[in-house]
């Protein structure tokens, strides 16, 4: 309607202008022609809540996935630049994208306006889901680099440069953030209330109250060697309320067949296809995950690498993949580490085994004879059994990486040709552009050896 | 405003009426007394005149005796009368150097070269027809001090990168507004793919025009280049970057005549001007192991070119879909027949270009009317098979003078341009990329000539033959017949104008312009093409509406007897729109059916752009006594892109002409018959983009850089995300400020003469996006900041050693040096991204030159010298080290530009050459970094052999600190596949040894003509024959190690020096016949 507007405007445009000289009337000639025809000013929750998640999904099971996936050997970066940050070269403009464009700038940005406008209308359910990915997002990316910016970000043009929020000082916000999003979400639920638009669990509240507090117990257990204590918590956390209670309960988000919907790591292989999954000696090519799986019989070899297709297996390597935010086996497994820690061995036993069990069911390849020997009981449990299989059972998600740093399990080998005189990185690095233009406040040591501080 | 209108009223009110006298009289030539017919009389500072008739009579009837009679004709010296006498014959003397050249000026005033106190520069039509461009941009390369014209690519309807002076915006537009016939028009280079990739989509993609090549060369008359702030002031904000004003040829009679017909035409041959050097002596593979290209299971071993030597291979005949000669095995093995010879597939590749050119025209006229037609095509085909441009223009001009007082103009052109592209840049479907990286051992195609033969491309089963087994990069065969671009732009320019003399000493002019086109493309990605596996289809639109009206008043007056002024007072309006509707198809069902039908899932994109201005306008000029100019211009904009409430801003100029040789009473010396100086002073403002002032949501899309990404709306399900952008409430217009001053000398009877002008500009308060850290929540705020000083000079020698009655030598000479320097970036800015990858970009930093190439660097120590590794046990040991930053790596500006041409002229012959020179200014030549990696570049011929890298010792401790001695290194290493699958090559952290010097010294333009005498067709219709030959770039000297170093990834934007798998250049002849009735 504006352009019809516009061209029915221009005789009269004409005239004004032949007339301009014995006029007065700059005034009008321009009112209206900067009203943006293209884009709204304001959206409804409805329309973030999908934007947020699928910007979470897609970088942090994409680009991140691929840089956790080759610093555990999972996969095997061989091509071009992938051949290269296989050998630890690893720069701050590779983070530079996921930053800027998936997390901060995009997943991050559209939580914090949802939550914020949820909030002033009393869509509670929009904001305790906000608040729970909020936690989610903010966990990942300090997991990986260390300390970041929270509680000044997301301001705008109010604050340019935003302070960095310590790692110690961000776990317990985010504890907070994640006990305030099961609250919210659990109040009444305002005038809208997600439904199809929530495209992890399809507006089930009940299902997000669970999600929240398997977070509450991974925020827990990440800080486990900086206070013992929170073991407890994390145990506290999972025996007094809500959490999943099988595979279906998992926080996944399901990617689609169609072109433009299809997930991060089948667009990769096929789009770029320099990362290898298989180990070929005449290639020289070695993934330890393979070789692991291979060795011990484990159905999952089969399940993650297509020896034949020399390929992903198609479960993670399809266009219809799903990336798992958060998983029942995961649960287990942090409930498992918490009992063991805290010395609760048969506890740890029992959830060590519904770990392994859920994660062989997950892909539907459980076999006895494997189960038997792998959570054998009569084997002394060790914190490196649990990690082990929690590695195993971890395929391509981002938690690997975290785990391997707290626990140092599995052992894990520095790969052959690194520049790093024969350390594993241990964070990545934090982008260019916060160099660049919120150097001040980013703090001045990125290399990649060096550790977050939960990793001491 | 009111006394504006106040002053107006009192010019129109003082209307009154005068006496009438005709005058008649003749006009010869003051050498031989004959008549020359065609001259113009007409009467000084009115549109009032007439024509000479073939004796060279005339008639006019002037106002009164006060009247000033001027009497003007081509090549010969202009002459002024008064009318106090009914009968005036004059005589006109020769002019060599076109002392009192007329030149067209902002809004398209015409006016002595003289009187100007800014520089501006001419060039004939016939030098742009004459470069042998199909695009009248890059026709203007090497023909204008201070003008720097980069042509993107040898591919037809390649855009070209016009600029003026160097770039004054930070990210903005830093071309020259185009303005045909006092019109303006766009000259964008629209852009192809999803909108939501941004400028990504010029990193691949298909090279689009600049649309100025909607022009027909054949067209044009005359181009002038007002080359500073002060020469375009009176345009306001659309000419901040200087303007490029086209003149198009308009109807004239020829007494006796009622028809002139004119009929060119020309067939160009091109081809390539320079390959890229490869190796041929190493096989597919790695560490000298042999990775077929049909080997059972993929490999990223196939990807390179470090297999073992070729002379040591042979085939074993037995033929397959793969190799046409069998397998390639061990030269010792049993079964090896014929022994291996390297396949050249990049010189196999590419073919001979053809461009046809035919163009009609007619016109005529009489004393006070006159038309011209013209009707064109321009046939290309590329030298890629399949790529093609054509071009057909119509144009219909006309004059009409209604009355005595009232004289009428139009013009109409339409065009029908574009042409089937192909794929280029950083694309697996890019052509030059999978040519390239193609290893000597595979032969594309399959022994095919016929670049549509499907055995070079498919296999049985229908997937993509290449030497990677079917991965990697699409078969340059595949991209040319399986990946169709297709542009068809339907474009109308016109525009109309009414001059009225109110009185003797009033006139009033209105002109309204049009440029209106829509320009429609399809790309197609058939199924197993290696970007796009599942297939894609795109169709884009865009609508293009321009509309421009000028409104002016002029009032002159003749103070006394050697003061006179004039006083322009006008009003502009300008309006644009741009609708863009993209849509997308992916994921084709049936094989080989590219309809949006055939699509699994489709996303459509869609944007209007709108934008007006208003202004009012003044110019006041002064001449004292004929030598003595002074000229004051002010405008005042109000534009719609600004915040409500303030958006109007003001600019004045001034400049002053002195033609001191005349005080001097030198115009008679013949050593030094002319001196002028000039001095000018501008300030010129500039809008925001659209939309800028606030922040808004737009529908999500998602990538991260390496894959397509995802696209909403997902499952039925929309999304929208936050702009990256933020818009800013608090905007101000920009502002640049320039001072010029120049000097136009002439020596020898005129037979020399030099012109040397200095200037510098000065922007601030730039309107960009300023990047931001993303943890506030967007990329980047639009903000005022910045600043950016253009300085420079600009020198034009023109000579003519020889003039004899036959025989004639003229030489024109052109010098440019400008320094183009970032003085300030937004206060916390340490780079601003222009364009390129994430690792090798072009960015703005903060005191420098603009556009500097920034990426990864080699590790130095604090006395700059490179640190090479000295621990025993690290992969790297003698190699340098990466130091992991990036930084500034090259500066793509020219420390210089310098043309120099030549032309002789006997009789009827014509034998012109024009050498360009272009100093410094580096190119990042990150196709030879990629073919480095792959094995392919020449370079890597060395390999086996050992370097003792330049540099200190050391290497860098557990805790990154650089631990060295400072000893000069002296460990040899030995080149290789380790090295260069590292940071030896275009995929490790480091950048900076692929940055290259781009020094040339070129042949660009040599022409061999002949119109013969006219007496050999005296008693047949025809009025004049031509014939002519032209040579192109035929000659190339420079040190650039890739194609011809005048090329651009990205095309015409301000990121320039970046060559990633760029199309090549291209040389070529020409051969033309020209025949006139």
């Amino acid at each position: 309607m504006k352009t019809m507007n516009n061209i029915k405007k221009l005789p009269l445009m004409l005239m004004l202008g032949v007339a301009f000289l014995f006029t007065s009337c700059e005034k009008g000639l321009l009112e209206g022609v900067n009203d943006n025809p293209n884009q709204p000013e304001e959206v409804s929750s409805g329309l973030l809540l999908p934007s947020g998640q699928a910007y979470l999904a897609y970088g942090i099971g994409g680009d991140i996935s691929r840089y956790t996936s080759m610093l555990t050997q999972q996969v095997v970066g061989t091509g071009r630049q992938w051949a290269t940050y296989q050998r630890y070269q690893i720069t701050e403009t590779e983070t530079d994208n996921w930053w800027r464009f998936n997390h901060y700038g995009g997943a991050l940005m559209d939580l914090h306006l949802m939550i914020n406008q949820a909030e002033a209308v009393g869509d509670n359910q929009y904001a305790g889901i906000g608040k729970i990915l909020m936690a989610y997002g903010i966990m990942v990316v300090s997991d990986l680099v260390g300390d970041v910016p929270y509680s000044q970000a997301f301001q705008g043009a109010e604050n340019l440069t935003p302070g960095y929020d310590t790692q110690a000082e961000l776990y317990p916000q985010l504890v907070g953030l994640l006990t305030e999003g099961i609250t919210n979400i659990n109040d009444a639920a305002g005038p809208n209330t997600p439904g199809a638009d929530d495209l992890i669990y399809g507006g089930t509240i009940a299902s997000w109250e669970a999600f929240g507090n398997v977070l509450l117990a991974r925020s827990y257990i990440h800080l486990g060697n900086v206070d013992a204590a929170n073991y407890t918590n994390a145990l506290n956390t999972l025996d007094n309320n809500p959490v999943f209670t099988s595979n279906a309960d998992d926080a996944e988000y399901v990617f689609g067949a169609a072109t433009t919907e299809a997930a991060p790591w089948s667009q990769f292989n096929g789009q770029r296809g320099d990362i290898s999954f298989i180990s070929d000696a005449s290639q020289s090519i070695e993934v330890t995950m393979y070789d692991t799986l291979l060795a011990l019989g484990d159905p999952r070899w089969a399940v993650y690498y297509d020896t034949a297709a020399v390929s992903m297996g198609a479960y993670f390597g399809a266009s219809t993949s799903s990336f798992v935010f958060a998983s029942y086996a995961e649960q287990k497994f942090i409930e498992a580490e918490a009992a063991f820690q805290s010395g609760n061995t048969t506890r740890a036993q029992t959830a060590f085994e519904d770990g392994v069990r859920a994660s062989l069911e997950k892909y539907g390849v459980f076999d006895q004879t494997y189960f038997d020997a792998a959570t054998d009981p009569n084997t002394t449990l060790t914190l490196d059994r649990i990690m082990f299989q929690k590695w195993l059972a971890s395929f391509t998600n981002p938690e690997s990486f975290t785990d391997w740093r707290r626990t140092g399990s599995p052992a894990l080998t520095p790969v052959a040709g690194n520049v790093t005189n024969n350390t594993i990185p241990r964070r990545l690095p934090y982008p260019l552009t916060e160099r660049l233009y919120n150097g001040a406040n980013r703090p001045s040591d990125n290399s990649i050896l060096s550790r977050v501080w939960w990793d001491q | 405003m009111r006394q504006l209108i106040t002053l107006m009223c009192l010019l129109l009110s003082s209307v009154a009426l005068q006496a009438q006298v005709v005058v008649s009289g003749t006009v010869t030539d003051g050498a031989d007394g004959q008549g020359l017919a065609g001259a113009s009389v007409y009467e000084r500072g009115t549109s009032n005149g007439t024509l000479t008739d073939a004796n060279g009579a005339y008639t006019i009837t002037v106002d009164d005796e006060s009247s000033v009679l001027v009497f003007k004709f081509v090549g010969y010296a202009s002459m002024e009368k008064p009318a106090t006498s009914r009968n005036i014959s004059v005589s006109l003397e020769t002019d060599d150097l076109l002392l009192d050249e007329v030149v067209v000026t902002a809004l398209g005033i015409k006016r002595e070269k003289k009187q100007l106190g800014y520089a501006v520069q001419s060039v004939g039509g016939g030098d742009v027809v004459s470069s042998g461009e199909t695009n009248a941009i890059a026709g203007l390369n090497a023909k204008v001090a201070g003008v720097q014209v980069i042509a993107s690519s040898g591919s037809p309807g390649a855009a070209a990168f016009i600029r003026i002076r160097g770039s004054s915006s930070l990210t903005g537009n830093n071309q020259p507004l185009i303005v045909v016939d006092g019109v303006p028009i766009d000259n964008s280079q629209n852009r192809s793919g999803n909108p939501d990739d941004g400028n990504n989509n010029l990193l691949a993609g298909v090279a689009n025009s600049n649309r100025g090549i909607d022009i027909n060369p054949a067209d044009i008359e005359n181009v002038t280049v007002l080359k500073g702030p002060a020469a375009s002031a009176l345009y306001g904000i659309q000419a901040a970057n200087g303007a490029v004003l086209i003149t198009t040829k308009r109807g004239s009679s020829t007494p006796g005549k009622n028809v002139s017909i004119s009929y060119n035409t020309s067939l160009a041959l091109d081809r390539v001007n320079q390959f890229v050097p490869l190796q041929d002596e190493y096989a597919q593979g790695v560490s000298g192991t042999y990775f077929p290209a049909n080997r059972a299971t993929p490999s990223f071993f196939q990807a390179t070119s470090f297999g073992p030597k070729i002379d040591t291979l042979a085939y074993n005949g037995i033929q397959n879909e793969w190799f046409r000669d069998g397998d390639i095995v061990s030269a010792n093995d049993p079964t090896a027949q014929s022994a291996v010879s390297p396949f050249n597939n990049q010189e196999q590749f590419f073919r001979t270009g053809k461009t046809w050119n035919n163009n009609l025209s007619l016109s005529g006229g009489n004393v006070d009317n006159n038309y011209r037609f013209s009707l064109s095509n321009t046939k290309q085909t590329g030298v890629v098979p399949n790529s093609e441009f054509n071009r057909t223009t119509v144009r219909l001009s006309g004059d009409t003078k209604l009355s005595k007082r009232l004289k009428t103009a139009a013009s109409v052109a339409y065009t029908n341009s574009g042409g089937t592209r192909v794929q280029q840049g950083s694309n697996t479907s890019g052509l030059m990329l999978g040519l390239l990286r193609t290893t000597p051992t595979f032969d594309n195609s399959y022994g095919n000539d016929d670049p549509e033969a499907t055995s070079a491309y498919i296999l049985a089963d229908g997937t993509q033959r290449n030497y990677r087994g079917g991965g990697g990069y699409d078969n340059p065969y595949w991209t040319i017949n399986q990946s169709p671009f297709v542009d068809d732009v339907n474009r109308v320019l016109g525009y109309t104008s009414v001059s009225y003399d109110a009185t003797k000493w009033l006139n009033i002019f209105y002109r309204i312009g049009t440029d209106v086109y829509s320009d429609e493309r399809q790309q197609v990605f058939a199924i197993n093409s290696r970007t796009l596996p599942a297939g894609q289809i795109y169709e884009e639109k865009y609508n293009f509406r321009q509309l421009n009206s000028d409104l002016w008043i002029t009032a002159t007056r003749q103070f006394n007897e050697k003061l006179n002024g004039s006083l322009l007072l006008g009003n502009n309006i300008f309006d644009r729109q741009i609708n863009y509707l993209y849509t997308q198809g992916d994921g084709f069902t049936i094989p080989g059916f590219a309809h949006m039908s055939n699509a699994q899932s489709v996303l459509t994109r869609q944007t209007t752009t709108n934008k007006r201005t208003a202004a009012v306008f003044a110019n006041a000029k002064l001449a004292y006594d004929d030598y003595l100019f002074l000229d004051l211009t002010a405008r005042n904009e109000w534009s719609s892109t600004l915040p409500v409430g303030d958006n109007s801003f003001f600019y004045p100029s001034a400049s002053l002409g002195f033609v001191f040789s005349e005080p001097l009473g030198l115009s008679d010396n013949k050593i030094f018959p002319y001196g002028k100086l000039r001095f000018s002073y501008a300030s010129v403002g500039n809008d925001a983009p659209s939309y800028s002032t606030l922040t808004y949501f737009g529908s999500s899309s998602i990538g991260d850089g390496w894959t397509n990404g995802l696209a909403f709306p997902i499952n039925g399900v929309s999304a929208f995300t936050y702009d990256d952008v933020l818009g800013n409430p608090a905007l101000r217009p920009e502002k640049t400020n320039s001072i010029e001053v120049g000097a136009d000398l002439r020596f020898l009877s005129n037979r020399i003469g030099i012109d040397f002008t200095y200037y510098k500009q000065t922007s601030v308060d730039q309107i960009l996006a300023v990047p931001i850290a993303a943890s506030a929540g967007a990329l980047s705020l639009i903000s005022n900041a910045g600043k950016v000083e253009n300085s420079g000079i600009e020198i034009v020698l023109t000579a003519t050693p020889v003039k004899t009655k036959d025989l004639r030598w003229d030489i024109i000479a052109n010098f440019t040096k400008n320094r183009n320097w970032v003085v300030e970036l937004p206060e916390g800015v340490e780079t601003v991204f222009l364009g390129g990858f994430s690792g090798t970009s072009v960015r703005n930093v903060p005191d420098a030159p603009y556009g500097q190439i920034f990426g990864g660097t080699f590790l130095r120590d604090d006395n700059g010298n490179m640190v090479i590794e000295d621990d025993v046990n690290s992969p790297f040991y003698g190699f340098p080290i990466a130091s992991g930053e990036e930084e500034v790596i090259g500066d793509p500006n020219p420390d210089f530009l310098a043309n120099l041409r030549n032309t002789l002229t006997y009789k009827g012959l014509s034998f012109s050459f024009l050498f360009d020179f272009r100093k410094g200014g580096d190119i990042w030549n990150g196709t030879q970094g990629a073919l480095t990696f792959f094995g392919m570049s020449e370079l890597t011929e060395n390999r086996g052999t050992t370097q003792i890298f330049e540099g200190v010792k050391g290497t860098v401790d557990g805790d990154g600190n650089l631990v060295s001695s400072g000893a000069a290194n002296d460990i040899e290493a030995t080149l290789g596949e380790d090295w260069y699958l590292d940071n030896g090559g275009g995929f490790g952290v480091v950048a900076e040894h692929f940055v290259q010097e781009a020094n040339w010294v070129r042949l660009r333009e040599i022409t061999l003509a002949y119109t013969m005498p006219s007496s050999w067709f005296e008693k047949t219709p025809i009025a004049g024959l031509n014939v002519g030959v032209s040579g192109r770039n035929l000659l190339l000297f420079t040190g650039y190690e890739g194609i011809d170093p005048e090329t651009n990834l990205q095309g015409a934007i301000n990121a320039q020096g970046l060559d990633y798998f760029n199309m090549p250049n291209t040389k070529g002849f020409s051969f033309r016949v020209g025949v006139d009735f």
